[in-house]
């Protein structure tokens, strides 16, 4: 009897706390939200900017998939992201199994060196790929694009994946070597399945980092056809002026795959997953 | 069991929408990627950029103006069989990164938009724009072109690009405000304190500005600067051939710690986004906004009420000269003859008068031609022009500095707001500035 | 023996070919080059002059933005470990847990996170406005005089902004701990709970040091994200007001791309990266050594 209260005590506690963290998060979020529906008279209208327009302008958001291209921006931008995050996952992952489940020397070594790339400034990378690129013919490719996101993606890729297989027990190996599992399969059959969890991260974190990214796309794509999606965001920020209901409004419809692509994969954080896999 | 096979499914399905996208891109936009291709070997210089008798040239603008430029290039390339112009947009400060790092790597374009001052002085010092004095003799450009932008676009010794828009900035001010408080527009300096004061006490923020990168509060500091020092001292300290360190930067920085103490401007002004000082002139709870012309198209395009707003000089003494500067097209040195060619037949259909009035909004009114047609329904681009005209300008401060020493000025501007630093320290860090730039520019 | 050890590791090495690949062409080639540039004084197209490690000194010796921009990325680095982190953690137990309405929640706290940059930095330079701004406003309704300008007061500046990043900045963290919180096996925890132990004791005792891994990869990421931070700095306050939020990368930015001094701004970005070697290569080790 006395468990029964304390349980629900315990969940009356967890929505509280819950409640007010949505409230807390919620102020920026409702801000985006009636900018993006606000007209050009609500919004200069001198009351609040978290106040409710008169009316509501979802032309706001026509506008944004008409001047923004964000059609098209979008298009392109779920090429190059649904060949990076998978092909790019699977190369990380390869790594990842050869850093912590092979016999090579000096593995700290080799996973350090696969970390700069993660802390080396974006900016810093712009001449040389321009320099490459355009002797290779590489500028205003997809492939282009692509092959710098897996390149500058790898060290998170490495660092997440070597960090789950460290997780899975070495019996597993053994037991699968006994079984004549020779070392392609054993990554394919048995380890890389079980670090559902870590690549589910991966997908999600991979392909908002690849949706949103804006420096290399900005120097290696300048044709007009083939531009990412902040690359189309940024048509409204304008030289004497940004126009925030466009700007909000395509912000919002942009963000939707990734969403969408978290939503998918956010079902693999199942509590008890892996205990069960174990057993 | 079933879990495994979701994700691989998943990721299955991942990549083959990549494909059937990618596959329906190739097919939809098939020309212009080879046109592509062709021409950033044209835009790096490496090849003649002549094949099959047609000129390929490669244009780099400013995204907003893409609605206007798209279907003028596609006339023009129509019009035009032996030309081909290819275009690129980036955002504002986008455009300024990639023209850096496309000058690095040797692939700037044909020709890119630039501002005047330092911006484009930058390519004009280091040899990458093409000079245009010979050509603007042949071509008669005195002629064509108003002698305040010829003027502003010469940088580094030669005439570095094309004019394409000539600014000039006023003092906005609503109407209706300075009405309702019985406010005349003020001819001295003492007149628009006093104005200051009156929409101060009726609970009305003098001046709308915004400090975030600096160059908005500049404006108000400048015309200070021009009030205290004079024409003449104010010009040959922005060639700095007279140092800052002097008593008119020291009492006009006074000024503006004073305006900033008797809350002149808007409250945490300091952080406040340049893009935002609108919000609160359209508002009504600001008076005055320092804006070129091209405000009146913000005030139509923000769907605010014209009649509300008028303009004039500030009352700076002397002749009350305004601040200007100036846009332009740059030319790649590297350009061939044809390819030179190419790109003037383009700029001027760009910016032939049926364009400019086609598509008026995505233009920076008037062009910068002598003779040029004001746009309809704003009537103060023509009044603050000819104001320009009579009055005389000086070249906006951070196209006169190099962007270093006019950090240098933002964060003076900075520290005095939030009452960090006295006027003569802040007089001194710029001509500190000054200094430290042209000893490692020697 | 010894022969098929050799054999074995070809092919072990052969798994790593890939990555190894792509990383030498994108990221190697590039950090070489920064070396290179960071001796140089360069504008980026002129001719180059060799200065040795002068680049590296001045910087030290007499560039007083550099150092605040030091001092500003270790406060960041710091709020950034203790406030996101245990944040993030929090975020993480909880929407781990078995209740209606958990899939919402998981995509309204992580929804901040998608959101572009430059819309991040909008919506909070509005809710930080003194005049118009939510905060204010909040204060005033509820009848209290209380006014800050937030973003525009240097001392209080840094820490705006972190609250306006921590917005944005939790949602990473929180799926890297839910995702290490699957390798928990819930037995474990029933087990512990049978032996008496209450749950704050339970969790430090039994779930922390099961997340061993996540807090590898989270403080890792957390220490690169704080040293590299650009977006939100850039967008709110530009490294103002007079260098109040100076950041490593944006004075980077500001020498390579506004001032021209490509050589500067390239040994600040080495600098970045040297800093944060000293940093992770010692945690790093040590957490590997321990296996």
């Amino acid at each position: 009897m006395e468990g029964k209260t304390q349980k629900i005590t315990k969940k009356v506690v967890l929505y509280l706390i819950l409640v007010i963290l949505a409230v807390i998060w919620i102020v920026p979020m409702l801000t985006l939200f009636l900018t993006a529906i606000k007209g050009k008279k609500d919004f200069y209208s001198g009351l609040s900017l978290f106040s409710i327009p008169a009316r509501i302008a979802w032309d706001n958001f026509t506008n944004a998939l008409v001047k923004g291209r964000l059609l098209t921006y979008m298009k392109n931008d779920l090429i190059v992201s649904g060949l990076k995050v998978p092909l790019g996952i699977f190369i990380e992952a390869l790594a990842a199994f050869a850093l912590t489940r092979l016999n090579i020397k000096h593995k700290t070594g080799i996973f350090i060196f696969f970390l700069i790339g993660m802390m080396l400034p974006m900016q810093t990378a712009l001449v040389p790929i321009n320099v490459i690129y355009s002797k290779l013919g590489f500028l205003n490719t997809y492939f282009g694009l692509f092959y710098v996101y897996v390149g500058f993606g790898i060290s998170y890729g490495i660092l997440i994946l070597r960090g789950f297989f460290k997780g899975i027990p070495k019996e597993i190996d053994e037991a699968a070597v006994i079984d004549g599992c020779n070392k392609w399969q054993l990554f394919l059959r048995i380890i890389f399945p079980m670090a559902k969890p870590a690549v589910a991260t991966l997908v999600i974190t991979d392909f908002l980092a690849t949706w949103n990214e804006y420096l290399l796309a900005s120097v290696i794509i300048n044709d007009n056809t083939k531009k990412t999606v902040p690359v189309g965001i940024m048509t409204f920020v304008g030289e004497h002026g940004t126009d925030y209901g466009y700007l909000c409004a395509g912000v919002l419809v942009s963000v939707i795959p990734v969403l969408v692509v978290y939503l998918i994969f956010q079902r693999y954080f199942v509590e008890g997953m892996s205990g069960a896999v174990k057993s | 069991m079933k879990a495994k096979k979701g994700m691989a499914f998943l990721l299955a399905v991942m990549m083959l929408v990549t494909m059937v996208l990618a596959g329906c891109g190739n097919n939809g936009a098939g020309t212009e990627t080879t046109g592509t291709t062709d021409t950033e070997v044209t835009a790096s210089g490496k090849s003649s950029g002549s094949s099959g008798g047609v000129t390929e040239v490669t244009f780099w603008t400013l995204n907003t103006r893409q609605n206007a430029v798209d279907p003028i290039v596609e006339a023009f390339n129509s019009q035009n069989k032996d030309i081909k112009v290819t275009v690129a947009y980036y955002d504002t400060d986008g455009i300024k990164d990639a023209c850096k790092v496309a000058a690095s790597s040797g692939t700037l374009p044909n020709m890119w938009f630039n501002w005047g001052g330092s911006l484009g002085g930058f390519y004009a010092d280091n040899g990458l724009c093409y000079d245009l004095t010979e050509y603007a003799k042949k071509n008669d450009w005195e002629n064509k072109f108003s002698a305040g932008v010829l003027n502003l676009c010469q940088l580094g010794g030669q005439l570095s690009g094309y004019p394409t828009s000539y600014n000039v900035l006023d003092v906005y001010y609503r109407k209706d405000i300075f009405a309702q408080y019985g406010i005349q527009v003020p001819t001295t300096f003492e007149e628009f304190e006093a104005a200051c004061a009156t929409l101060k006490e009726n609970g009305i923020t003098p001046i709308s500005t915004a400090g975030l990168n600096g160059w908005h509060v500049m404006r108000f500091v400048e015309l200070l600067i021009e009030h205290y020092a004079g024409s003449e001292l104010h010009d040959s300290m922005n060639t700095f051939d007279s140092s800052y360190n002097c008593d008119a930067v020291v009492q006009a920085l006074a000024k503006y710690k004073e305006f900033c103490e008797k809350g002149y401007f808007p409250a945490g002004f300091v952080t406040a986004d340049p893009n935002d000082t609108r919000m609160a002139v359209f508002s009504g709870t600001a008076a005055m906004d320092i804006q070129g012309q091209w405000y009146d198209g913000m005030i139509i395009q923000e769907e605010q009420d014209m009649n509300l707003y008028d303009t004039f000089a500030f009352p700076s003494g002397g002749t009350n000269r305004l601040s200007a500067f100036a846009e332009m097209t740059q030319f790649n040195a590297k350009n061939t003859d044809a390819q030179l060619e190419a790109c003037m037949k383009f700029m001027d259909y760009y910016y032939s008068d049926e364009n400019a009035e086609k598509y008026a909004e995505y233009y920076n009114m008037p062009l910068p031609k002598i003779g040029a047609k004001m746009p309809e329904g704003q009537p103060n681009v023509a009044k603050m022009l000819a104001t320009a005209e009579t009055n005389g300008t000086f070249t906006i401060t951070d196209q006169a500095f190099p962007t270093e020493v006019a950090d240098a000025l933002f964060n003076v501007q900075d520290a005095i707001a939030n009452g960090q630093m006295e006027p003569a320290e802040g007089a001194a860090k710029i001509q500190e500035a000054i200094e430290a730039y042209q000893a490692a520019n020697k | 023996m010894k022969n098929s050890d050799n054999k074995r590791d070809w092919g072990a090495y052969a798994f790593m070919l890939p990555a190894g690949i792509i990383y030498l062409s994108v990221i190697v080639v590039p950090v070489l080059y920064s070396l290179y540039i960071s001796l140089f004084k360069w504008n980026g197209i002129g001719e180059k002059e060799f200065l040795g490690l002068r680049n590296y000194i001045n910087l030290f010796r007499s560039d007083p933005i550099f150092l605040i921009s030091i001092k500003n990325n270790l406060i960041w680095i710091i709020l950034t470990i203790f406030v996101t982190m245990t944040v993030s953690l929090g975020f993480a137990v909880i929407l781990n847990k078995q209740f209606r309405g958990r899939t919402f929640f998981r995509g309204f706290f992580y929804f901040p996170c998608v959101i572009a940059p430059i819309a991040v930095s909008i919506i909070w330079r509005w809710i930080y406005n003194p005049n118009v701004g939510f905060i204010n406003q909040f204060f005033k309704a509820i009848g209290s005089d209380f006014s800050q300008s937030w973003i525009s007061d240097p001392k209080v500046s840094i820490y705006a902004i972190f609250v306006a990043a921590l917005w944005q900045a939790i949602g990473q963290p929180m799926i890297l701990f839910l995702a290490g919180l699957q390798a928990v096996s819930p037995d474990v925890i029933e087990a512990s709970r049978i032996d008496g132990a209450s749950g704050i004791k339970q969790f430090v005792l039994i779930t922390v040091p099961l997340l061993k891994e996540s807090f590898v990869i989270v403080i890792a990421t957390l220490i690169v994200s704080a040293m590299k931070v650009f977006d939100v700095i850039q967008g709110l306050t530009g490294g103002g007001p007079n260098n109040a939020t100076q950041m490593l990368s944006t004075y980077m930015y500001s020498q390579t791309f506004q001032y021209n001094n490509v050589g500067i701004g390239t040994t600040i970005a080495c600098v970045m990266v040297i800093m944060m070697l000293v940093v992770i290569v010692p945690y790093v080790s040590f957490t590997a050594r321990e296996d």
